[in-house]
Order: structure tokens, then C-alpha cells, then sequence
């Protein structure tokens, strides 16, 4: 029973870990359109200029990007749960 | 055979321990000869050196932090080189948090072998990223791992809660980004503690654990209240917190770029891997949570707030000291192969590291042995004298050759907001400052920003009341003269290098941002001059005289153009050219180029006349008058 149970696991594991390999190449491929969505940063009131505004660099893009990234872990959890619940 | 199996396996293990804790000495002996060293360093002249040097030099001089010189950290990293005893933690710190680390990973990592490794590693650590990085943040780490392992359990006390509450808020009093960090940090374990244990939860004990951890930082907070009124700088502490917002506009850089480098890409790495951990251990394989788990957690609750620090600014180096600490639980979790392969592997990636920080400390001392390198600042002090200076960009040591108080602002980079700018004018001002030195080596203090766009305001106030006077190797040496124009020829010192800088110059991706987001505050009636054709558009110019005071040039350019750059031209009334490179704009909205941030235009002038490398790329160009100051 106990290594069934184990072996369940692990296939939620390696299930979870290919939807993460997925959504990593999917956002490797589409890197650069996915950073063309986001708008230029706004020079603000103070005038303050640095590298995002000079270079028109997306000021929440590596906000986006890196939650997606660490997050991507519970994300794919979830759909190894739903695919499991409705696609057996 | 002497000895039986049993002996024999014992000696063996007695002899890996004593290896193991000869090496923890020899490494934490590097650690201390490291912090020694660091601490004799001085005078070094790249940009963050001569700003340590410069803060340096203002605690030595009396002057306060926050209200007399900008300082973004606590008072203690301001004062630790000033006050003798401060100094003394200093020297200590390191090995301090090494032995704290001792202390708490000893209750976790219960095999003595794999505890000596990770401390011998984490030795190797410090001395990779370098003293001053673990020293910044180490206090953080070590007490996130602490307040886990005692508040995220049953039955934590109400003393440990209190405890954390006094740590936290004696940290914000020395240094405080890192009490700001605890006390997000601890609150988080409170919850989660009160999440985990919910069966047990009751909200009588969950006010007084939430009361106990306020009063302990409150009694943590005496420090720095007592500092601010004594000193009398409240509003200025007030103030310096509130405006650290600005810091990310002009400090952002690409994060997703640095993964490029291996310590950030362990770092997230690891992280992830972390959180994947915890997700199997706690949600699929529903595992018993225990002080392992909680270290991970901790230190990937670290990782996180340090994670929003590095997304704006890299700081990659530093944070791979909690990623090594990550790992050295995830292999202690991976309990197979502890003893075989993990020890091993620490110790062969410590001695890696003590090769890097070997020859990283051999090539510094081989390129700063030279004794010429301030050579070329002592000679400016020569030339000029007791007169008064400001160094433009960035080299603030000047303030400390010269024994002179510096502006509150050391250097441009900081002073990016318009209003810091206009307080580095105000010293200009006030203390009557007869020279400024122009690095001519330095035309961006950094990232790559020009520093005429990076403070537009500050250069046009230099440029039209300070002259070329002398050159003296790669300063420019500007003198304070009324009435003339930087522009014309009258001095016979060659300037010519930095008026070329001025006259070219490239505003990349700003007037389409500019465009971007402010069109809408385009007024079309306040229209000027217009031209679909360049001879129209200088006809038109011929025609009505336009002053570049407030003036916009709004270029409209036509479909599928976008990623290509222009230079535009443009002549002045006194026959002078100014040449402006840009990104192009779609068609959906125009660029819009503000002529006061025009170096040429920093001195109002007539436009006699345009030409674009690509006039048959855009479908309209106008010039118009704005006095809205909303534009760049």
C-alpha cells in the first residue's frame, strides 16, 4: 500500500515537472513578445531617468516574468490535480 | 589488523571530524584576515569606493546622515568606520554570524559531519561574495532562520515573540532596510505559524503573541529614536525613508538580463527548487512539518523580500548566501546520500571558492599597488588650490582632498530627481562654488544613461554659468563666469571632446515613451510651425521666428517605421548644429522631443532649421510651444 502510495506521488511529481518544463520553454519562446506587451515606462514627475526609461525597458516585465517562474510550481500542481480530477 | 571493524570505523570517523574542524578554523581565519583587509582599503577610485570614502569622511567630519549628506542605509554602516567600537562588531560580525549559524543549524542538522561541511562551505561563501556583501545583509538571514525555527512551531513561547519583536526593531535601529525586512518577515511566520497549527489556534493567544512581538519592537526602536532626538533630524529620516520610492525609477535594470551570471541563476535555481519541496513535501506528500521544512521556508521567505531588492537592482552575489544555505538543508533533506556524496561536494565547492577569492585578492592588489593613482586628483588640488569645487559627474573624494563639506548629494546618480538635482544647485549657489571639475572619462555615471539625460536640469545650470578654465589630465576644470556661452570659442583650453559630446547626442527610446504616454497633454491650438516636407517645415521656420524656450518638437511618423532610429538635425539662429538620435515611434503616437533637455538649447535660441536622416519616413513634424512642465 505504503509504495503505491509513494509511486502516486511521484508520478504527481514528474507530472507537475513537465507542465513546469512546458510553461519554461513556452516562456523562453515567446520572451520577446511577451516583453513587447508590457508599455514603456513612464518618465514620473520627478523627472528621474534611468536605464528602463532611456532604453525602454518594461518597468514591471522582470516582476512578471519571475513571479510566473516561482509560482510556476503551485501553478503546475494545480493543473496535475485538475487533469488528474476530470482526465482520468 | 590492530583493530577490530568497529574501532576501525570509529578512528576513521574521529579522524573526519578532526579534519573537518581544522578546516572550519582555517576558513574562518580567512574569513577574519579577509574583513582585516577589507578594513584597510581606502581611497579607491571607482564610483562606489569614493562614495564609501566620501561617507566616510562626512561621519568623520560630524556631518549627520540624512539631513547633511544623503544616506540610504542605517546609522550603523554610516558610522562603523568613525566610532571605535562599532569598528570592533564590525571586525567580528563575520565570524559572530558564523557562529550564530553554528547555533541555530546545530538544532536542525543533527549529523556533526554534514554541520562542520556546511559551515566550512558557508565560510567559503562569505569569502566568495566578499566580506562587506555578507556583513549587509547576514544579521537578515541569520535571524529569518532563528525567528523560523522558534515562532513557527505548537507551542512557541510568548518570550520567543517578544524576543523577535526586540531583534527586529533593534535591527531597523542600526540598519534599517534589514529591520524593515524582519519585521515584514516575522509577521509572515506569525501567520503562517497560526495557519499550521489552526487546530490549536485561539484569538486570545493570538493578540498577545501579536502584542508581544509590537512592545518587543517598540523597546527595539529606543536606539534610533533616541539618535533622531538627540540629533533633531526626524523629518529628515522621515523624509529619506519617503523618498527611497525614487531610487528604483533611476536604479532599475533588467533582471531577467543578470540570470545570465551563475550565481543568479543558482540563486533561482534553488529557489525554485525550494518551492517545489515544499509543495511536495507539504501538499502532495503531506510529510510532518519539521525544523528542515521550516528552515527552507525561512529561507525562501528571505530569498523572496530580497528577490523584490534584486528584480530592481541586481544583487545576486549577496543573495547567494541564503541559496548555499537553501541547499545545504535540501541535501540534508536527501538523507541517502549525506555522508557519501554531499560532504564531499561541499568541500570540494569551499575550496573552489577559497581559489576565487585567492586570485580575486591577488589581481586587486595587483592593480592598486600603483601609488599614481590619485596622481591626477592631487594635481587639480594643486592647480586650484583653497577655492571651492563641485565635482561633476561622480567623483566625490574631491570633497575629501579638499577638506571641503560635500553636497548633500555626492554624486549625479543619486541626484536623478529634479528635485535633488535643484539641491546640488542650491550648494552651487550657496557656498559660492568657483569650480566644477567634469570628469571627461565620464559621460555616464552609470548603466549606460547619459548623464545629460540623467540630470538634464543640473547640466543646463552647469553649462550656463561655468566655463572651460583649465585641463588638467582628464578633468575639465569649469570656472563660475556671468553673461557668456559655453558653445562660443573664447576659452583656449580645448573643450572641444566635450562640446562634440554635447552637440551629438541620443535620447533613445525617450521621446517615444514620452510620446507614448504624453500626447494627450499635446494642446494642437498651441501649434507653432508645422511641415508635412522639409522645405515646407524650414520655410515655415524662415518664415515665423521660434525660440526653443518651452519648445516641443512632435515628430508623427508613418506605418511599419518602429524599429529603426532617426537624427535629427538642428540648426540654430547663431549657426550652431546639435544632432539628436532616437528611436522611431509607430504610428499610433508621436515622439515628442523636449528642447530644454537639448544640451544646444540649454540657452535659449533661435531655430533656423531642421533636416531628419529620414524625412521621408515621417509623415509630419511640428513644433510647438508648451509651458506644461508634465514632458521630460
Amino acid at each position: 500500500m505504503r509504495g503505491n502510495k509513494s509511486m502516486t506521488h511521484l508520478s504527481i511529481f514528474f507530472e507537475s515537472s513537465f507542465y513546469f518544463f512546458v510553461l519554461f520553454f513556452l516562456f523562453v519562446l515567446t520572451f520577446r513578445s511577451l516583453r513587447g506587451l508590457f508599455p514603456l515606462p513612464e518618465i514620473p514627475t520627478s523627472k528621474s531617468v534611468g536605464y528602463s526609461h532611456y532604453f525602454g525597458y518594461p518597468f514591471y516585465f522582470d516582476n512578471f516574468a519571475l513571479y510566473l517562474l516561482i509560482f510556476s510550481p503551485i501553478l503546475c500542481f494545480f493543473l496535475t490535480i485538475m487533469r488528474r480530477k476530470y482526465f482520468r | 589488523m590492530f583493530f577490530s571493524d568497529h574501532y576501525e570505523k570509529k578512528i576513521f570517523q574521529i579522524n573526519v571530524s578532526l579534519f573537518l574542524k581544522v578546516l572550519l578554523i582555517i576558513f574562518l581565519s580567512l574569513v577574519f584576515i579577509a574583513t582585516l583587509l577589507s578594513l584597510e582599503i581606502k581611497d579607491l577610485l571607482n564610483f562606489d569606493s569614493q562614495e564609501l570614502t566620501t561617507w566616510e569622511y562626512s561621519a568623520n567630519r560630524g556631518l549627520l546622515p540624512y539631513k547633511d549628506v544623503f544616506y540610504p542605509y542605517g546609522i550603523f554602516s554610516y558610522y562603523y568606520k568613525s566610532i571605535a567600537i562599532l569598528k570592533m562588531i564590525y571586525m567580528f560580525e563575520s565570524i559572530a554570524l558564523i557562529f550564530g549559524f553554528y547555533l541555530v543549524l546545530r538544532k536542525i542538522i543533527k549529523n556533526k559531519n554534514y554541520l562542520l561541511s556546511s559551515l566550512i562551505f558557508l565560510s567559503a561563501v562569505v569569502l566568495l561574495i566578499g566580506n562587506e556583501s555578507f556583513v549587509r545583509y547576514g544579521i537578515f538571514y541569520f535571524l529569518a532562520l532563528y525567528f523560523g525555527q522558534i515562532l513557527i512551531k505548537k507551542n512557541a513561547s510568548k518570550s520567543a515573540f517578544f524576543i523577535s519583536g526586540l531583534l527586529s526593531g533593534l535591527t531597523f535601529s542600526f540598519f534599517f532596510d534589514l529591520g524593515a525586512y524582519l519585521i515584514v518577515v516575522t509577521s509572515v511566520f506569525i501567520f503562517v505559524k497560526e495557519f499550521l497549527f489552526r487546530k490549536y489556534f485561539s484569538l486570545n493567544s493570538f493578540i498577545i503573541s501579536i502584542l508581544f512581538f509590537t512592545g518587543g519592537i517598540i523597546i527595539g526602536l529606543i536606539p534610533i529614536v533616541i539618535y533622531l532626538s538627540n540629533n533633531m533630524i526626524w523629518t529628515d529620516f522621515i523624509d529619506s525613508l519617503l523618498k527611497i520610492k525614487d531610487y528604483s525609477a533611476y536604479a532599475k535594470t533588467p533582471y531577467l538580463h543578470s540570470l545570465r551570471s551563475w550565481p543568479a541563476l543558482i540563486n533561482l535555481l534553488v529557489f525554485i527548487a525550494a518551492v517545489w519541496l515544499l509543495i511536495y513535501e507539504q501538499a502532495i506528500k503531506k510529510t510532518k512539518i519539521d525544523s528542515i521544512t521550516v528552515g527552507i521556508f525561512s529561507l525562501s521567505l528571505v530569498f523572496f523580500v530580497l528577490l523584490q531588492k534584486s528584480i530592481i537592482r541586481s544583487i545576486d552575489l549577496s543573495i547567494f548566501f541564503v541559496s548555499s544555505l537553501i541547499l545545504i538543508l535540501i541535501f540534508y533533506k536527501l538523507v541517502i546520500y549525506r555522508n557519501r556524496v554531499f560532504i564531499p561536494f561541499l568541500i570540494l565547492m569551499s575550496f573552489i571558492f577559497l581559489l576565487n577569492f585567492m586570485v580575486r585578492t591577488n589581481n586587486f592588489y595587483a592593480n592598486n599597488r600603483s601609488d599614481n593613482l590619485l596622481s591626477s586628483y592631487l594635481n587639480v588640488k594643486t592647480k586650484i588650490g583653497n577655492n571651492k569645487i563641485y565635482s561633476y559627474p561622480s567623483d566625490p573624494i574631491f570633497y575629501k582632498i579638499f577638506n571641503q563639506v560635500p553636497p548633500y548629494y555626492f554624486a549625479t546618480y543619486e541626484s536623478g530627481p529634479v528635485y535633488a538635482q535643484q539641491k546640488d544647485i542650491d550648494y552651487l549657489e550657496r557656498q559660492k562654488i568657483k569650480y566644477v571639475i567634469f570628469n571627461l572619462n565620464n559621460w555616464s555615471v552609470q548603466d549606460g544613461v547619459p548623464n545629460y539625460v540623467r540630470v538634464s536640469y543640473l547640466s543646463r545650470y552647469i553649462f550656463n554659468n561655468y566655463y572651460p578654465k583649465y585641463r588638467i589630465d582628464n578633468f575639465l576644470i569649469l570656472e563660475r563666469q556671468k553673461n557668456k556661452d559655453f558653445f562660443d570659442n573664447f576659452s583656449d583650453i580645448d573643450a572641444s571632446l566635450l562640446k562634440q559630446n554635447l552637440l551629438t547626442i541620443n535620447l533613445e527610446k525617450i521621446p517615444n515613451s514620452e510620446g507614448f504616454h504624453k500626447n494627450k497633454y499635446l494642446l494642437p491650438s498651441k501649434k507653432n510651425v508645422s511641415g508635412k516636407t522639409l522645405t515646407e517645415l524650414n520655410a515655415a521656420l524662415n518664415k515665423n521666428e521660434f525660440t526653443s524656450k518651452n519648445g516641443l518638437v512632435i515628430l508623427y511618423f508613418k506605418k511599419g517605421i518602429e524599429n529603426k532610429q532617426s537624427k535629427l538635425t538642428i540648426k540654430s539662429g547663431d549657426g550652431l548644429k546639435s544632432t539628436i538620435a532616437f528611436n522611431n515611434c509607430p504610428y499610433d503616437y508621436p515622439c515628442i522631443i523636449n528642447l530644454a533637455n537639448v544640451p544646444l538649447f540649454y540657452k535659449d535660441r533661435i531655430i533656423k532649421e531642421l533636416s531628419l536622416s529620414n524625412f521621408n519616413e515621417v509623415e509630419r513634424v511640428d513644433l510647438i510651444h508648451s509651458a506644461n512642465s508634465i514632458f521630460w
